[in-house]
C-alpha cells in the first residue's frame, strides 16, 4: 500500500505540476461520496460528464489499481484529443479486465479544460455524477443474486409430444406460449415402450411481426375509466392479434428404445389458445406495480443528481439523470421491486382460466430409418382450464399474492378431450407387428400449485378401437408433480396405474411411470 | 455537433407534436425533454402508455435550434433475451417531418428493465 501511495503521490506531483507546464492537460479533483466497500481488483470504472452549456459529452474514466480507495481526494488530469476527453493516469493502469466496482464522484476542479479554445467547455460541478456501469456489466454484477422467476410459469406441453401421447400428463394445459421453447422427454408410452424424444415449440406471430405489435395500440383494451384489478383482461377488442400471438407451432420427434418398438415417429402440430385469463401481457396490476417502481426511478434519479423537480432539468445534467438511471437499475434494491412485481403476477396468474384448441398430424417409420417416414394419422383436442375466478377462499387475494411468507395455493380444473385416428402402434398381441387404431380421450386434471411446482391428479377415460378388433376403453388414474429445478429448466413427474382393458386385447392392467425433463429458452439468450 | 441528429420543421407548418412508442408488446415509462438553444428547459412530459403523444409547445422560432430528448424504462419479463423497440415520431401537420422518426431497438437485448435514450436536434 505504501509504495502504491508514493506511486500515487509521484502521480499527483506530475499531474499538478508537469502536466500543467506543458499547457494542454487540465486538473479536476474527485471527491468520492459513496465509496465502494470492496477494493477494486483491477481498473476502477468512473463514468461522468463535461458541459460546455448545450452539449454534454459523456465518457468513462479508469481509475488505476494502484489508486484504489486513495482515489477520494486525489486529482485527476486530462486533455482533449480531436473533441474527446482524455483522463490521464500514471502508474499501474493494470493489464486486466475493468472490473465492476464503481465510486460515486464529483469533479470539481478550476472550472475549464484548457484546450486553447474560445468555447471551453466546462466541468460539471457540484453535483453527484454516478458511475454508470454497462448494462451487461451490471448484469454480471447481479447475475448470482437475480433469481430466476417467470412470468409465464412452466413450459405448456408441447402439442408435438401431444399427439404423440407423451406428455408428463394426458390432460394438457392451455397456456400463451413462449416465443420459442424446447422440451425433451423420456418416457414409457400407453404400449409399454420406452420413447426418448425432443420437441421444439415456436409461436410464429410472435417471430415474425411482434416487433410491430403495440401492446396498447394492438393487444389490449387499456379501458382508461377502470382501476387495473376492474379492467376486462379478455374483450373482444384486439382479440384477433391476442390469438395470433398465442397461436403455437410445434415438431416433436420421438424415437422408441426397445427391441418391442424401435420405431420413430414426427408430430407437428399447431395450438391455438381461444382466451386465457392468466395472460401475464394483459396483467393490469403488474403493470401498474412496474409503473410504480418507474416513477421511483425516475424520481431517485432526479433526487440524486440534486435535482428536485422535472422542471428543474437542465440540458447539462440530463445526460447524468439517464447515467444515474441505469446505475440504480443495477442495484440489488431497484431490481427486487421489478422482481417483486413479476413475483406477485406470477402467484396472481397460476391456474386461471383459458381454453385451447390443437390440431396435429403425426408420422412413424416402423424401423426407425428416417428415410421411410408414412402417414401415422391426425389427433384434435381441446382443452378447458377452470381458474375458480372470483370465488372466495379458491383464488389468493392480494394481501396473500404480496405476503412473501404466504403459501397460497390457486386451484385449476383441466376438462381435456382428445380424438386420435388412423395411428399406427405395435400390436398388444403380437411382438413386432404394427397395426393402426383410433381412440377418444376424456380427463379432468386437477391442478395445485404455486409459480414454482405444482401437484396434478389425472383421470382418463379412454376408449379405442384396433384394427380388425371390437371397441375397448379402461380408465387411468395419475399422480404427478412437476417442479422448477432452476431457471428455465423444468422436471415433470408422474405415476399411475390403468384398469384393465374390457375387449382384453392388452393383456390386464399396468402400473405406470413416466418421468420428464422441461426446458424452455428464449429467442437471444444471454450467457 | 458532429453526428448530432437534426429533424427539420417547416416554418410555415402547424405546431410539433411527438409520440413515444414502446414496441414488441413491451410496457414502460417514457419520459421528454424539450431544452432551447441556451440548454434551458422548455418543456417535458411522461407517459404510461406504450403510444404517448404529446404537443410541443413554444413557438416554431421558439423551437428551432432547440434539443429535444427522451427516455423510456421499459419493463419485461424476468428472462434473458427481451428484445425492445422505442420509435419518437416528431410530426407537424400531422405528417411525420424530416428526420422526425427515431427508431431505437435491441441489442442489448435485456431482463426485466432497460433504459434507453437518444436526443435530436430541431432546426426550420
Amino acid at each position: 500500500m505504501k509504495n502504491k501511495t508514493f506511486v500515487f503521490n509521484i502521480t499527483l506531483f506530475i499531474v499538478l505540476f508537469v502536466f500543467p507546464i506543458w499547457g494542454q492537460t487540465s486538473v479536476v479533483k474527485i471527491n468520492v461520496i459513496n465509496p465502494p466497500t470492496n477494493l477494486p481488483l483491477c481498473k476502477t470504472r468512473i463514468k461522468t460528464a463535461v458541459s460546455n452549456g448545450t452539449a454534454t459529452t459523456i465518457f468513462s474514466v479508469l481509475i488505476p489499481r494502484s489508486l484504489e480507495l486513495d482515489v477520494d481526494g486525489s486529482t485527476v488530469s486530462y486533455k482533449t484529443e480531436s473533441n474527446n476527453y482524455v483522463f490521464v493516469f500514471e502508474g499501474d493502469a493494470g493489464t486486466c479486465e475493468t472490473k465492476a466496482t464503481w465510486y460515486e464522484i464529483t469533479l470539481s476542479g478550476p472550472g475549464q479544460i484548457n484546450s486553447g479554445s474560445n468555447s471551453a467547455p466546462t466541468v460539471v460541478t457540484s453535483v453527484a455524477t454516478s458511475p454508470a456501469p454497462t448494462e451487461l456489466e451490471a448484469k454480471e454484477e447481479n447475475k448470482a443474486e437475480t433469481k430466476a422467476k417467470e412470468v409465464d410459469f412452466s413450459i405448456p406441453e408441447s402439442p408435438g409430444f401431444t399427439i404423440l401421447g407423451l406428455t408428463p400428463q394426458e390432460v394438457t394445459r392451455p397456456a400463451t406460449p413462449r416465443e420459442f421453447a424446447t422440451a425433451i422427454i423420456n418416457s414409457i408410452d400407453r404400449n409399454g415402450n420406452l420413447q426418448s424424444g425432443i420437441a421444439i415449440d415456436t409461436a410464429p406471430y410472435q417471430s415474425f411481426f411482434g416487433k410491430s405489435v403495440n401492446r396498447d395500440r394492438d393487444y389490449i383494451d387499456f379501458q382508461d375509466d377502470k382501476k387495473p384489478e376492474e379492467k376486462n383482461r379478455e374483450p373482444l377488442k384486439h382479440y384477433l392479434t391476442r390469438f395470433l400471438w398465442r397461436t403455437q407451432f410445434s415438431l416433436a420427434t420421438t424415437k422408441g428404445t426397445t427391441d418391442a418398438d424401435k420405431s420413430a415417429r414426427i408430430g407437428a402440430g399447431l395450438n391455438f389458445t381461444f382466451f386465457d385469463f392468466g395472460d401475464p401481457n394483459t396483467d393490469f396490476l403488474l403493470r401498474a406495480c412496474n409503473d410504480g417502481v418507474n416513477d421511483e426511478l425516475d424520481d431517485q434519479a432526479l433526487k440524486d443528481i440534486g435535482v428536485n423537480r422535472r422542471a428543474d432539468l437542465t440540458q447539462a445534467l440530463q445526460p447524468l439523470f439517464e447515467a444515474r438511471k441505469r446505475f440504480l437499475i443495477t442495484q440489488g434494491f431497484m431490481i427486487k421491486k421489478y422482481e417483486a412485481c413479476v413475483d406477485d403476477s406470477e402467484k396472481r396468474n397460476m391456474g386461471k382460466s383459458s381454453f385451447g384448441v390443437g390440431l396435429a398430424g403425426s408420422w412413424i417409420s416402423k424401423n426407425g430409418e428416417s428415410s421411410k417416414f408414412n402417414n401415422n394419422g391426425q389427433g384434435l383436442w381441446a382443452s378447458l382450464a377452470y381458474g375458480f375466478e372470483g370465488i372466495p377462499g379458491l383464488r389468493c387475494t392480494e394481501d396473500e399474492i404480496k405476503d412473501e411468507t404466504s403459501r397460497c395455493i390457486a386451484p385449476q380444473l383441466i376438462f381435456h378431450f382428445r380424438r386420435r385416428v388412423k395411428e399406427t402402434v405395435p400390436d398388444p398381441l403380437l411382438a413386432g407387428v404394427f397395426t393402426t387404431k383410433d381412440s377418444n380421450l376424456f380427463g379432468v386434471r386437477l391442478r395445485l400449485g404455486v409459480p414454482r411446482w405444482s401437484v396434478n391428479f389425472e383421470g382418463v377415460y379412454r376408449g379405442e378401437r384396433f384394427a380388425g378388433k371390437k371397441s375397448s376403453s379402461n380408465f387411468e388414474m395419475t399422480i404427478g408433480a412437476d417442479y422448477k429445478l432452476a431457471t428455465n429448466l423444468y422436471l415433470n413427474f408422474s405415476i399411475g396405474g390403468e384398469t384393465k382393458d374390457k375387449s382384453n386385447t392388452t393383456g390386464g392392467s399396468k402400473v405406470f411411470v413416466r418421468t420428464s425433463f422441461n426446458w424452455g429458452t428464449s429467442q437471444k439468450p444471454i450467457n | 455537433m458532429a453526428g448530432e441528429k437534426v429533424a427539420k420543421f417547416s416554418k410555415d407548418g402547424g405546431p410539433l407534436e411527438i409520440e413515444i412508442e414502446i414496441g414488441q408488446n413491451k410496457t414502460g415509462k417514457c419520459n421528454f425533454f424539450l431544452f432551447d438553444k441556451n440548454g434551458n428547459q422548455l418543456q417535458n412530459g411522461s407517459g404510461k402508455k406504450t403510444n404517448n403523444i404529446f404537443q410541443l409547445n413554444g413557438t416554431l422560432k421558439e423551437l428551432d435550434g432547440a434539443l429535444l430528448t427522451w427516455d423510456a424504462t421499459i419493463n419485461g419479463p424476468n428472462q434473458p433475451g427481451q428484445t425492445w423497440k422505442v420509435t419518437m415520431t416528431i410530426r407537424q401537420d400531422g405528417q411525420a417531418i424530416k428526420g422526425g422518426v427515431n427508431p431505437n431497438g435491441d441489442p442489448p437485448t435485456f431482463q426485466l428493465v432497460h433504459v434507453m435514450d437518444d436526443k435530436v436536434r430541431l432546426e426550420v
